[in-house]
C-alpha cells in the first residue's frame, strides 16, 4: 500500500465577470491527475511554470480546496482520504504533510526568534514542560547543522541555505511521514543548493522520509528522485523511474523538455541545436497523436510495469 | 466608458437609498416633533388646534407611510415646510446653497493654485530649502484642526487687522446687481475659502512631489536626457504631462473634502450657507431641514466619488476592465 | 570582563533584534530632532495636565463668581476669568484633559473595531471581505460630521460614554482599510501557509503571526488618530455638539469666541485653547510621521 495515492485530483478556479458577477468558466488549474508515492520514495513532479505542479502540492498538503478528487494517506491497514475529512478529523494527520517552501525568505517569519518558529508546531502538537521543549529545539537544530545559540537570533541574521534548514528543522519536529518540496532550491545560489538536497537527502534516510519533489530543474529532479511525473497543462503526460523518463522519454511533450536541458560541452553546441530543431520539428508534425482533437491530454497508458504514458 | 459610468450610477442608488431611510429614521427619533416646539413658544395655541395639525401633517401615521410620502415628494421636487421658518424649504435652500456653491468653488480654485505648483516645486527641487518649506507646510496643516485655524485667521486678519469682513456674504448696503455688489461677494469669500483652501492642498501636494520624484528616475525620462532634450523640455513634456492627469482624480475627494470643511467654515466666518444653515436648522430641531440637507450632502458627496472614479477610470483604462 | 567582551556583547544584543523594533522607531527619533522636541514637549504639558488637573479643586474653577468677569490675566488669574468670572487656566487644564482622555479612549475604540474587522476581511477573503467592505465603502460616503451632530442632538440621555459610541461609530473605517489591504499582502507571504501546515488554527496566526508584522503601521495609525480624534471632539465641542456641558472640553473654552466681543478684546478666554490644540496636534503628528519614516525602512533617514 503506498503511502500517499492521489486519484483523479482537480482544482478548479472560476472565472467570474459581468454585473451579476456570475461563474463564466474555469481555469483548470489541475485537471484531473493521479500518482502514488511509496514510503521512502522521493516523487518528483516536473514541468514549466504554470502547469499546475504547485497548486498540486497546496491542493495535497489543505493549502488550497480541490474541487474533486481523492488523497488517500495509509493510516495502519487502511486508508484515509484526506480530502472528505472533517476538520476535527483532520488534524491527526495534520503533523504526517509537511512542506517545505521556496523562498526562505518569506516562509519565516521576520517577527519571530528561531525558538518561537520551531515552537509553533511543538506547541500545537505536543504539550511539553519548557525544559523538554528547550531539549527538543536544540536537538532539531543539531540535526540541521545549527548551533544552540542561535535559538535567540532572528530569520534575518541568517543566510539562505541556513534559513532553508531553519523550516526543515520546523517541520522535523513533529515527525512527519511525507514532505512536500515545492522548488526548495530554487531561490538559493548555486552553491547552497547541492548542501541543501544532499542535506535532505541524509534526513531522508535518517527519518524514512519521502518526499514529493516539486521542481522545472531537471538536473535536480534526476538527482534526487527515484520516480518523476511529468505535468503539462494541469495533467501528467508521462510517469516512470528516473530510469524510464531520461533514458526512454516517450511523450512528445517529455522529449522537448528534456532536449532543453543545457549541455556545457562547446565541441557539441552544433549538434546540440540540430537535436533540439528536430525535436522542434517533431513536436509540430507528432502533435495530432499525442494531443486529441481539442488539444487536450490523454489519459495515461501503462507501456511497461514502472513506466506510462498519455497516448490514446 | 459609457457601460462603466451607467455602472457606477446604478450603484449609487442603493446608497442613497439606505442613506434617506437612516436619516429619516433618525429625525423621526429625535425628541419632539417641530409643531409642538413651535407650540411651546406660542402658548396660547389651542392644544386641540395642534393636534389636529400634527394629524394633518402626518405625525400619526406608521413611520414607512411617512417614509413614503416623504420619498414621493422629494421625487416631484417638493422639498416639504421648514416648521420654523414657515417657508418651503427650496426657498429657503435656494440662496444658501447658492452661496454654499460659491464658497467651494472658490475653495477649490485656491487649492489647485497653491497646491500644483507648490508641488511641482518640490518635485523638481527636491531636498532643496524651498521643498522642505513645502513639505513642513504640508506637515502643519495635515495637522492643524480646520476650526482652530479658522478661527485664527477669522481673529488676526478680520478683526485684528481688520482687512476682512467678519461675516455675512455680502455687504447688505450694496445694491445688488451692480460692480460693488460683486466685489463686496469676492471681498467676503476670500478669508473663509483661501482658509479652507489652505488645509486641503495636502493630498494634491504630496501625490505631485512623489510622483514627479518618482517619475524622474524612470527610464523613459533617462532615454529624454540621454537624447539631449533640454532640462526644460523633461519637465514640461515627459514629466508633467505624466504627473498632472492624475490630479483630476482628487477632484471627487476634495470636493467632499470642502463640503464636510464647510460646516466649520460657514460658522466661523458667519456666512450663510447650507452648513450654517444645518447648525441653526438642528438647533431649532426644524428636522425636515436637516433630514433635506443631510441628504443633500451625502448626494453632493456620493457625486464627488462618482466623479472621481470616472475621470480616474479615463485616465487608467485597467479600472474600467477590472471592474 | 574586559572592554572587548563587553564590545562583543553589545553588538551581539544589537543583533538579536527583530527588524523594525522598538530600537528602530527609537532611532530614528533620535535623529530627528523635530519629532524628539515634540515628544518631549507633549509627554511633559501631558504630564503637567494631569498632575494640575489632579491637585485642582474642580468646585473652585466651576464657580461661578459675577463680581470678578472678564479679568483680563493677573498674579490670581493667570489667563485671566470668563463670562462667569471662572478662571481659566483652570478650565484649560480640566478642559484638555477631557480632551486627550477622550481622543485616547475613541482611538482606542476605533483601532480595535478596525483592526479587528480589517484583518478578518483581509485574512479571510471571499464574501466575509466583500460584506465588510461594502458597509466601508458606504459608512466612508456619508456626510459624516453632519450625521454625528445629528446623531449628538437626538441621544435623549447625553453623555460622554454615548458621544465616545457615536464617534467610534463613524470612525473606525480608516484603520480597517488599511489594516485590511496590509492583511492581505501579509497573507499571500509563505509564512502563513507554513502556520497552516503547522497545525496553527486562524485565530493564532492571526494573532501571533499577522497582527506581529503590522504592528509598526497600527502604532504609527494610532498616534496620527489620537490627533485626528482631538481635533473631531474639540470642533464638535466647539460647534455645541461635542461633549456634555458638564464635561468641558477645549472646543467648549474656544467656543465663547462666537461672541464678537470675547473674539475681539476677550482674547485671553479662548486663544490659549486654540494655542494649545494647535501644540498638542502639531506635537503628535511630528511624532507620527517620524514614527511613519521608522516603519517604511525606503523612508529612513539612516
Amino acid at each position: 500500500m503506498p503511502l500517499l495515492k492521489v486519484e483523479d485530483l482537480k482544482v478548479y478556479y472560476p472565472i467570474r465577470s459581468g454585473f451579476f458577477r456570475t461563474v463564466k468558466d474555469y481555469v483548470r488549474a489541475v485537471n484531473g491527475i493521479s500518482f502514488a508515492i511509496k514510503e521512502g520514495e522521493t516523487y518528483g513532479l516536473v514541468g514549466e511554470s504554470g502547469c499546475g505542479k504547485t497548486t498540486t502540492g497546496r491542493t495535497i498538503i489543505g493549502l488550497n480546496k480541490a474541487t474533486s478528487g481523492h488523497v488517500y494517506l495509509q493510516d495502519g491497514e487502511q486508508q484515509v482520504d484526506l480530502l472528505n475529512l472533517k476538520r476535527s478529523e483532520f488534524r491527526k494527520y495534520r503533523s504526517d504533510l509537511q512542506m517545505i517552501f521556496q523562498d526562505p525568505y518569506s516562509s519565516l517569519n521576520p517577527k519571530k526568534r528561531v525558538k518561537d518558529i520551531i515552537l509553533e508546531p511543538l506547541r500545537n502538537f505536543e504539550h511539553l514542560t519548557p525544559n523538554e521543549e528547550e531539549e527538543r529545539i536544540v536537538e532539531a537544530l543539531e540535526k540541521v547543522g545549527l548551533g544552540r545559540d542561535s535559538m535567540y537570533k532572528y530569520p534575518h541574521q541568517f543566510s539562505g541555505g541556513q534559513r532553508q534548514r531553519i523550516g526543515i528543522a520546523r517541520s522535523l519536529v513533529i515527525s512527519p511521514r511525507l514532505i512536500i518540496a515545492d522548488e526548495p532550491v530554487s531561490a538559493l545560489d548555486v552553491s547552497v543548493q547541492a548542501q541543501v538536497l544532499n542535506f535532505m537527502k541524509e534526513i531522508q534516510k535518517e527519518f524514512n522520509l519521502s518526499y514529493l519533489f516539486i521542481s522545472h530543474d531537471l538536473g535536480i529532479i534526476r538527482h534526487m528522485c527515484d520516480r518523476i511525473g511529468i505535468m503539462y497543462n494541469g495533467r501528467l503526460v508521462e510517469e516512470g523511474t528516473t530510469e524510464d523518463i531520461f533514458n526512454n522519454p516517450q511523450h512528445l511533450y517529455t522529449k522537448r523538455l528534456l532536449s532543453a536541458i543545457p549541455n556545457i560541452d562547446p565541441q557539441k553546441r552544433l549538434e546540440n541545436k540540430k537535436f533540439r530543431d528536430r525535436i522542434e520539428e517533431d513536436f509540430k508534425k507528432n502533435f495530432r497523436t499525442f494531443f486529441d482533437e481539442n488539444g487536450r491530454i490523454y489519459d495515461l497508458k501503462p507501456i511497461s510495469e514502472t513506466h506510462s504514458v498519455a497516448i490514446p | 466608458m459609457l457601460k462603466y459610468t451607467i455602472k457606477r450610477i446604478l450603484a449609487m442608488i442603493p446608497q442613497l437609498f439606505i442613506l434617506s431611510i437612516l436619516v429619516f429614521l433618525l429625525t423621526k427619533a429625535m425628541p419632539g416633533d417641530p409643531l409642538s416646539q413651535a407650540f411651546r413658544a406660542n402658548p396660547n395655541l389651542d392644544p386641540a388646534v395642534l393636534a389636529e395639525l400634527q394629524e394633518k401633517a402626518g405625525f400619526n401615521d406608521p413611520w414607512y407611510v411617512q417614509y413614503v410620502n416623504w420619498i414621493k415628494g422629494l421625487l416631484q421636487g417638493d422639498l416639504g415646510i421648514s416648521y420654523i421658518h414657515k417657508v418651503e424649504i427650496t426657498k429657503l435652500l435656494g440662496d444658501r446653497f447658492v452661496n454654499t456653491i460659491w464658497l467651494g468653488l472658490a475653495t477649490l480654485i485656491l487649492t489647485y493654485l497653491i497646491a500644483i505648483p507648490l508641488g511641482l516645486i518640490a518635485g523638481r527641487y527636491q531636498n532643496s530649502w524651498a521643498d522642505k518649506m513645502i513639505v513642513g507646510y504640508n506637515y502643519v496643516s495635515y495637522a492643524v484642526p480646520l476650526f482652530v485655524f479658522a478661527l485664527l485667521m477669522l481673529f488676526i486678519f478680520g478683526f485684528r487687522l481688520d482687512l476682512f469682513p467678519t461675516s455675512g456674504s455680502v455687504n447688505p448696503q450694496v445694491e445688488p446687481g451692480t460692480w460693488d455688489y460683486f466685489l463686496s461677494r469676492i471681498h467676503h469669500l476670500i478669508l473663509p475659502a483661501l482658509t479652507g483652501a489652505l488645509l486641503s492642498t495636502v493630498g494634491t501636494i504630496q501625490y505631485l512631489r512623489n510622483e514627479i520624484i518618482d517619475t524622474k528616475h524612470k527610464d523613459f525620462v533617462k532615454t529624454a536626457r540621454a537624447k539631449g532634450t533640454s532640462e526644460k523640455n523633461v519637465y514640461n513634456r515627459h514629466i508633467l504631462r505624466n504627473s498632472l492627469l492624475p490630479i483630476a482624480a482628487f477632484l471627487g475627494s476634495d470636493i467632499v473634502g470642502i463640503l464636510g470643511g464647510s460646516i466649520f467654515i460657514e460658522q466661523i466666518f458667519g456666512y450663510p450657507g447650507i452648513g450654517q444653515l444645518f447648525i441653526t436648522s438642528i438647533s431649532q430641531r426644524d428636522y425636515n431641514v436637516v433630514i433635506i440637507l443631510v441628504m443633500l450632502s451625502g448626494f453632493l458627496a456620493l457625486l464627488g466619488t462618482l466623479l472621481s472614479d470616472i475621470i480616474l477610470s479615463i485616465i487608467d483604462p485597467r479600472i474600467r476592465i477590472e471592474n | 570582563m574586559n572592554s572587548v567582551d563587553v564590545n562583543v556583547q553589545k553588538s551581539e544584543t544589537e543583533q538579536n533584534q527583530a527588524p523594525t523594533g522598538i530600537h528602530v522607531i527609537w532611532r530614528e527619533l533620535a535623529k530627528d530632532k523635530l519629532a524628539l522636541f515634540s515628544l518631549i514637549l507633549f509627554i511633559g504639558v501631558v504630564l503637567f495636565i494631569y498632575i494640575y488637573s489632579f491637585l485642582l479643586d474642580q468646585s473652585a474653577v466651576t464657580t461661578i463668581n459675577l463680581r470678578n468677569i472678564f479679568s483680563p490675566p493677573n498674579a490670581e488669574n493667570w489667563l485671566g476669568t470668563d463670562y462667569g468670572g471662572r478662571d481659566v487656566f483652570g478650565q484649560l487644564v480640566i478642559g484638555a484633559r477631557n480632551s486627550l482622555t477622550i481622543g485616547i479612549v475613541i482611538t482606542l475604540v476605533t483601532s480595535f473595531i478596525g483592526i479587528t474587522l480589517g484583518v478578518i476581511a483581509g485574512y479571510f477573503g471571499g464574501w466575509v471581505d466583500y460584506i465588510i467592505m461594502r458597509f466601508i465603502d458606504f459608512i466612508l460616503v456619508l456626510p459624516t460630521t453632519m450625521l454625528i451632530i445629528v446623531f449628538v442632538s437626538l441621544v435623549p440621555r447625553f453623555n460622554v460614554v454615548n458621544f465616545i459610541f457615536i464617534m467610534s461609530l463613524f470612525y473606525w473605517t480608516a484603520i480597517a482599510r488599511l489594516i485590511r489591504s496590509k492583511t492581505l499582502a501579509e497573507r499571500e507571504l509563505d509564512y502563513v501557509s507554513a502556520s497552516k501546515t503547522l497545525g496553527s488554527p486562524n485565530w493564532k496566526i492571526i494573532l501571533f503571526q499577522v497582527l506581529p508584522n503590522l504592528s509598526s503601521i497600527i502604532i504609527v495609525n494610532m498616534t496620527l488618530n489620537l490627533a485626528g480624534n482631538i481635533g473631531i471632539e474639540t470642533g464638535l465641542s466647539y460647534l455645541g455638539f461635542g461633549l456634555p456641558e458638564s464635561v468641558p472640553s477645549l472646543g467648549t473654552l474656544i467656543s465663547y469666541s462666537t461672541n464678537p466681543d470675547v473674539m475681539q478684546n476677550k482674547w485671553w478666554v479662548w486663544l490659549p485653547a486654540a494655542i494649545l490644540i494647535l501644540v498638542l496636534m502639531l506635537c503628535i503628528n511630528f511624532v507620527g510621521q517620524a514614527l511613519k519614516r521608522a516603519a517604511d525602512a525606503r523612508q529612513r533617514l539612516g
